[in-house]
C-alpha cells in the first residue's frame, strides 16, 4: 500500500505540478478585464498607501461611484471593490481578503446587494463573474475560507484553475492562449492609478426608453423586491466584522431612473428597518430622497431592465455621497488627509482633484478655467496650484485627445493677468509636458511661477512646438 | 453521484481509504452507507425504492427456501415479481402504457383520457430491479440458497461501482466476494485504477466530445425540432458518431466500475468485448453489453425454450426476448422497434447459420473488416431507432440519411480541430480494440519501463484534464445508460 502510495503522490505531484505552471502562465487566461483589474488596484494600491473607505456593491457601485472624485473630495482614500451582479454573501468574502491587507475607517455598502440572490443558484454571466472574482483574489486561506460558500464541489477544479475552466482554448480558443504567450514575453508596468471604478455608460436614457416607461409603466415593484435569508445571515457576519475590527458601516443606495420603479416605499421600509432601526446605522438612501431637478434622464443608463448611472449621474451621487458622509456623525474617524503632501502626490492631476483642491488666496479661490475645447480636444482644467514652496500653473489634457508620441511637443500656452511685483500685467505663460505628475487619464503641463500673483486666465492654446503652428 | 464528477473523486478514495483501514467484519457496513450516500446524492427520496426492493427480496428469498410446498414457494416468487416488476412498470412505463392504449383507443375514435403521473424516473431502477429478480429466480430454481444477513444482501442490492447502470450482477457471483477477506494487494488495486483511468478517458475525453455533436443534430426539444434542420452526410456522421458514443460510453461506465470494484477487492463480469470487431450479429450480442444479454438469456430466453423446441419456436423467443430488451432500454415504441430489428436481424443469422458447413472458415483481416463493417452498419442503423426521440424523428432520418452534402460538417458543434482529434480518436481506439483481439495491451503495458509508464498515466491525467469534454458549454455529460 505504501509503494502505491508513493507512486500516486508522485504522479500527483507532475500532475498538479503541471496545472499550477499553466495557472502561473495565464496561457488560459483571458485579457484583464475590470474585475481583475479591481483585485490588482486594491492591492498595488494597499502596497502603496492606506485605504479610508472602503465601498462594497454591485456593477450599479462602480459605475455609480467615483473613487478618485470622493477621494478629492473627502481627503480619504477610497476605493470601490464591487462586483459585477454581486450579493451580499460575495461582499463579505471580498471584505475578509480585503481586510488581511487593509485596514479602512469606514465601509460603505450599497444596498442593492440586499437582495433575493442565493449564491448556489447563480449561473451564466453571473457565476463567470463570480469565477473572475474568486480567481483574481490572492489570499489562499481566504479563499479556501470562501469556496465551499460560493460554489458547489462541481465547481471547485474550476474556481481553482483558470486553466481547467478554460480547458477548451484548446480546442475553441487558440488565439488567446498565442496571445497570452505574446503578452508573457512582454513586461508591462503599468503605474496609473486604479481605484475601482469602471465606465461603462456615457449616455443617458432616450426617448424610446422614456416612452416604453409611461407605456409599460415602471420596470421594477418596490412591493416584490425580497432579500433572501442568505442575504440576511450575509448582512449580519459583515456587520459582525465590521464591529470587531472596529470599522464604522455605512449604507446607501445607488438611485435608478424615477420612473423606472414604483412602490419604493416598501423597500424603503424593509432597509430602513433592517439598517437603521435594527442595527442603528446610517443609510443615505437617494433613491428614497430622489431630486427630480438634478437626476435627470441624461443620468441613468439608457436601458428598461438592469439600471446603472451615466458618467454624469455618477458624479452627482458620488459628491452626494461624499457630502452626507462627511456631514454624517459617522464620519468621525474618517481622516482628511488634505494636510498631507504626500497624500496630494496621488491625486495631483486626477479627475476632479483642481476642482476639489483649488489654491485659496485668502477667501478668495482662484482659477479656474474648464473643459476648453479645442480643435475636439478638450483641455479639462487649467489652473493654479499650491505645492510646497511654489505656485504651479497647469494643465491637463485628456490622454484620449493626444498621441503620446507627440505629448512632449505640445506646449500649452496661457494668457494671463498677473501683478508683477505689485504692477498688474498681460502676459503669455508656456505650460510644458510634466514627466513627473502622470495621472492616469491626462496628461499635465505645467511651470512653475515665483513672486507671481494671479489675477485671471484670459486664453488658453496649444501648441506643437515642432511644428510650430498653433492648434487654436 | 456521477463517476465524472469532482465529487466522486474525493468520494471514492476516501472510501477505499476507510474500507482497508476497517476490520473486514464491519467492511459491510461502510460499503451500505457509502452506496447509499452515493445513490441518494442524487435523490434522496428514492432511496426508498432500493430499500423497499432489498426487504421484499430478503424476506421473499428465505421464504421461499422455507416454504414447505411448490405453490407457496411459487407465491412467494409472484410477490417478489410483483413488487420489483411492479415499481419498474409505476416509474417507467405507466405513462407510456396509458398513453400508448390511449392512441390504440383514439384510432377506433374512442375517448380515453388517463391520468399520468409524470415520475421522474430513478436513476438505475432497471439495473437493481433486475439485479434482485435474479437473487429470488435463482431461489426458486434451487441454484442458490438465499442469504441470511440481511445487511449484506443490502449491500449485494445497492453496491455503488455497479448500482446505476451495471453490470447486472448475478447473486451467485457477488454476495459471496462480501465475505472473502480482502487484503490490499498491489497488482489487483493497480489494475483497478488503470481500467478507471481509461473509463474516465474514453468517457471525458472522447465519447463526450461525440456528444456534442450527435445532441446537435438530434435535439428535438419543445421549443423546435433541431433534427428537421438536417439532411445527408449531417446525419450520417452524427448516426455514426452515437453508435461509437453509446459504446464508449457504456464501456467507459463499465470500466470504472468494475475498475472501482476491483480496487476494494470485488471482481464484477465483464460487459463488453470489443463489439464492433464482431464477425456477425450473433457474435455481436455475446460482446455487447453482456451482462443483460446473459440475465435475458438465462431468465427469459432459456425459460421460453431457447432453440430447443423447434425452429419456429425457436425464432420466436429470439423475437420475444429481443422486443423485451427493447422494452427494458426505455418506455417508447422507437425502443420496442430497435429490439425488433435486432431480433430480426438475429432470426436473419439463424438462416445464414444453417447454410453454412460445419468447418469453421478461415478468418483474415480484410475479412474481419468487412464483417465488422456488416455488423456496424446493421447495429448504427438500428441505433437510430436509439437515438431518436420520436418514431417521426427516425424515419425522418432514414428517408434523408445520405453520404451528401459534407459542407456544413464543422457547423454541428465541434470546431475543426476538434472534429479531427475525435475523428483519429476513433480510429485509435478501433485499431486498439483489433489489437486486443490478440494481445493483452494490459501485458504489454505492464511489461514497460517505470519512467514510460508513468509518463503515460500522467500523459492520460492531463488529456483527461485539458482534453476533455466538460465545463462551460457542455450541458449534459451523464452516462447514456443512467436514463434506463
Amino acid at each position: 500500500m505504501k509503494k502505491m502510495g508513493i507512486k500516486i503522490i508522485v504522479i500527483m505531484i507532475v500532475v498538479l505540478g503541471t496545472i499550477y505552471y499553466l495557472d502561473a502562465s495565464k496561457l488560459f487566461s483571458f485579457d484583464e478585464d475590470h474585475v481583475e483589474k479591481r483585485w490588482n488596484g486594491l492591492y498595488k494600491f494597499t502596497g502603496e498607501n492606506e485605504i479610508d473607505l472602503l465601498i462594497l456593491g454591485n456593477s450599479k457601485t462602480y459605475c455609480g461611484i467615483n473613487p478618485i472624485t470622493m477621494s478629492s473630495r473627502l481627503g480619504a482614500n477610497t476605493f470601490v471593490l464591487a462586483t459585477p451582479n454581486g450579493s451580499l454573501t460575495q461582499c463579505y468574502y471580498n471584505l475578509r481578503e480585503a481586510l488581511s491587507i487593509c485596514k479602512p475607517k469606514m465601509v460603505a455598502i450599497e444596498v442593492s446587494t440586499l437582495n433575493s440572490a442565493i449564491m448556489a443558484d447563480k449561473e451564466g454571466s453571473g457565476k463567470s463573474f463570480l469565477y473572475k472574482d474568486f480567481d483574481a483574489r490572492r489570499n489562499v486561506y481566504e479563499k479556501v475560507i470562501t469556496t465551499p460558500h460560493w460554489f458547489d464541489i462541481e465547481e471547485y477544479a474550476f474556481a481553482w484553475s483558470t486553466s481547467i475552466r478554460n480547458h477548451t482554448f484548446l480546442f475553441t480558443n487558440t488565439e488567446q492562449i498565442e496571445k497570452n504567450e505574446e503578452k508573457a514575453k512582454k513586461e508591462v508596468v503599468n503605474n496609473k492609478l486604479y481605484l475601482g471604478r469602471y465606465v461603462r455608460f456615457t449616455s443617458g436614457i432616450k426617448d424610446s426608453i422614456l416612452n416604453k416607461y409611461e407605456s409599460d409603466g415602471p420596470a421594477v415593484d418596490g412591493d416584490s423586491l425580497t432579500i433572501s435569508d442568505e442575504q440576511l445571515n450575509s448582512l449580519q457576519l459583515l456587520i459582525d466584522l465590521l464591529e470587531d475590527n472596529n470599522i464604522q458601516p455605512v449604507f446607501f443606495t445607488i438611485p435608478v431612473y424615477k420612473d423606472h420603479i414604483e412602490n419604493y416605499n416598501t423597500r424603503y421600509e424593509l432597509l430602513s428597518n433592517l439598517i437603521e432601526k435594527k442595527n442603528g446605522y446610517e443609510l443615505f438612501d437617494f433613491q428614497q430622497f430622489y431630486q427630480e431637478d438634478i437626476l435627470t434622464a441624461a443620468c441613468f443608463e439608457n436601458t428598461y431592465g438592469n439600471q446603472h448611472m451615466t458618467y454624469l449621474g455618477s458624479l452627482i451621487i458620488t459628491y452626494n455621497l461624499s457630502d452626507s458622509i462627511q456631514n454624517s456623525p459617522q464620519s468621525i474617524g474618517l481622516p482628511n488627509r488634505k494636510e498631507d503632501q504626500l497624500w496630494h502626490n496621488i491625486f495631483y492631476g486626477e479627475e476632479s482633484y483642481f476642482y476639489n483642491n483649488p489654491m485659496i488666496i485668502g477667501n478668495k479661490v482662484l482659477f479656474v478655467q474648464n473643459d476648453i475645447v479645442i480643435d475636439n480636444c478638450t483641455i479639462k482644467e487649467v489652473g493654479i496650484v499650491q505645492e510646497e514652496k511654489v505656485k504651479i500653473i497647469m494643465a491637463k489634457i485628456p490622454k484620449s485627445c493626444i498621441l503620446k508620441s507627440e505629448k512632449e511637443d505640445l506646449q500649452v500656452q496661457v494668457i494671463v493677468d498677473v501683478k508683477l511685483k505689485g504692477k498688474p500685467q498681460r502676459i503669455q505663460v508656456n505650460l510644458n509636458y510634466n514627466k513627473y505628475h502622470k495621472p492616469s487619464e491626462y496628461y499635465i503641463y505645467s511651470i512653475p511661477a515665483k513672486d507671481i500673483e494671479f489675477i485671471k486666465i484670459l486664453q488658453t492654446k496649444v501648441v506643437n512646438t515642432k511644428l510650430s503652428v498653433p492648434t487654436n | 453521484m456521477l463517476f465524472n464528477s469532482f465529487h466522486f473523486l474525493v468520494f471514492f478514495p476516501i472510501v477505499v481509504g476507510l474500507y482497508y483501514a476497517l476490520p473486514q467484519k464491519f467492511r459491510w457496513i461502510l460499503l451500505l452507507i457509502a452506496s447509499y450516500y452515493f445513490y441518494m446524492s442524487w435523490k434522496a427520496e428514492y432511496i426508498i425504492l432500493i430499500v423497499a426492493s432489498t426487504l421484499v427480496d430478503f424476506g421473499a428469498g428465505l421464504a421461499i427456501e422455507n416454504a414447505d410446498s411448490k405453490k407457496r414457494k411459487k407465491l412467494w416468487l409472484f410477490l417478489s415479481l410483483f413488487v420489483n416488476l411492479g415499481l419498474l412498470f409505476t416509474f417507467k412505463y405507466w405513462d407510456f402504457f396509458n398513453e400508448s392504449i390511449r392512441d390504440t383507443l383514439n384510432l377506433f375514435s374512442i375517448q380515453f383520457d388517463p391520468s399520468t403521473l409524470k415520475l421522474l424516473l430513478p436513476v438505475g431502477i432497471s439495473f437493481y430491479t433486475f439485479q434482485t429478480l435474479s437473487y429470488t429466480i435463482d431461489i426458486y430454481y434451487g441454484k442458490i440458497k438465499p442469504i441470511k444477513h440481511l445487511g449484506i444482501f443490502a449491500t449485494y442490492v445497492s453496491f455503488f461501482p455497479q448500482l446505476v447502470a451495471g453490470p447486472i450482477e448475478r447473486a451467485k457471483h457477488l454476495i459471496p466476494q462480501f465475505y472473502n477477506k480482502v487484503v490490499f494487494e498491489y497488482e489487483r488495486v493497480k489494475n483497478g485504477l488503470l481500467l478507471m483511468l481509461w473509463g474516465f478517458f474514453v468517457k471525458i475525453v472522447i465519447a463526450d466530445r461525440l456528444a456534442i455533436l450527435v445532441n446537435t443534430v438530434y435535439k428535438h426539444d419543445d421549443s423546435h425540432n433541431y433534427l428537421l434542420d438536417h439532411t445527408g452526410a449531417s446525419l450520417f456522421i452524427a448516426s455514426f458518431f452515437f453508435m461509437f458514443q453509446l459504446y464508449l460510453d457504456f464501456s467507459a461506465y463499465s470500466n470504472i466500475a468494475i475498475g472501482a470494484a476491483r480496487v476494494l477487492g470485488f471482481d464484477l463480469q465483464s460487459n463488453f468485448r470489443r463489439p464492433y470487431w464482431a464477425t456477425s450479429i450473433s457474435d455481436f450480442w455475446h460482446r455487447w453489453h453482456i451482462s443483460l444479454s446473459t440475465w435475458f438469456r438465462d431468465y427469459v430466453y432459456i425459460p421460453l425454450g431457447g432453440n430447443k423446441r423447434g425452429v419456429k419456436r425457436h425464432l420466436i423467443n429470439l423475437l420475444i426476448t429481443f422486443v423485451l430488451s427493447g422494452v427494458w432500454h426505455g418506455a417508447s415504441w422507437n425502443f420496442v422497434l430497435w429490439g425488433l430489428l435486432n431480433g430480426l436481424f438475429l432470426i436473419a443469422q439463424v438462416f445464414i447459420d444453417r447454410r453454412k458447413t460445419s468447418k469453421k472458415p478461415k478468418t483474415f483481416f480484410l475479412k474481419r473488416l468487412l464483417q465488422s463493417a456488416v455488423v456496424m452498419l446493421l447495429w448504427g442503423g438500428s441505433l437510430i431507432f436509439f437515438r431518436a426521440q420520436t418514431f417521426e424523428d427516425a424515419i425522418y432520418v432514414f428517408q434523408n440519411i445520405s453520404l451528401t452534402g459534407w459542407d456544413n460538417l464543422y457547423e454541428l458543434g465541434l470546431t475543426v480541430s476538434e472534429f479531427k482529434f475525435v475523428f483519429y480518436c476513433l480510429v485509435s481506439i478501433y485499431i486498439l480494440d483489433y489489437i486486443q483481439e490478440k494481445k493483452d495491451l494490459y501485458k504489454f503495458l505492464a511489461g514497460r519501463n517505470i519512467v514510460i509508464r508513468f509518463a503515460m498515466y500522467i500523459t492520460a491525467i492531463l488529456m483527461i484534464i485539458y482534453l476533455g469534454a466538460y465545463g462551460e458549454g457542455v450541458s449534459d455529460n451523464q452516462f447514456l445508460y443512467f436514463q434506463f
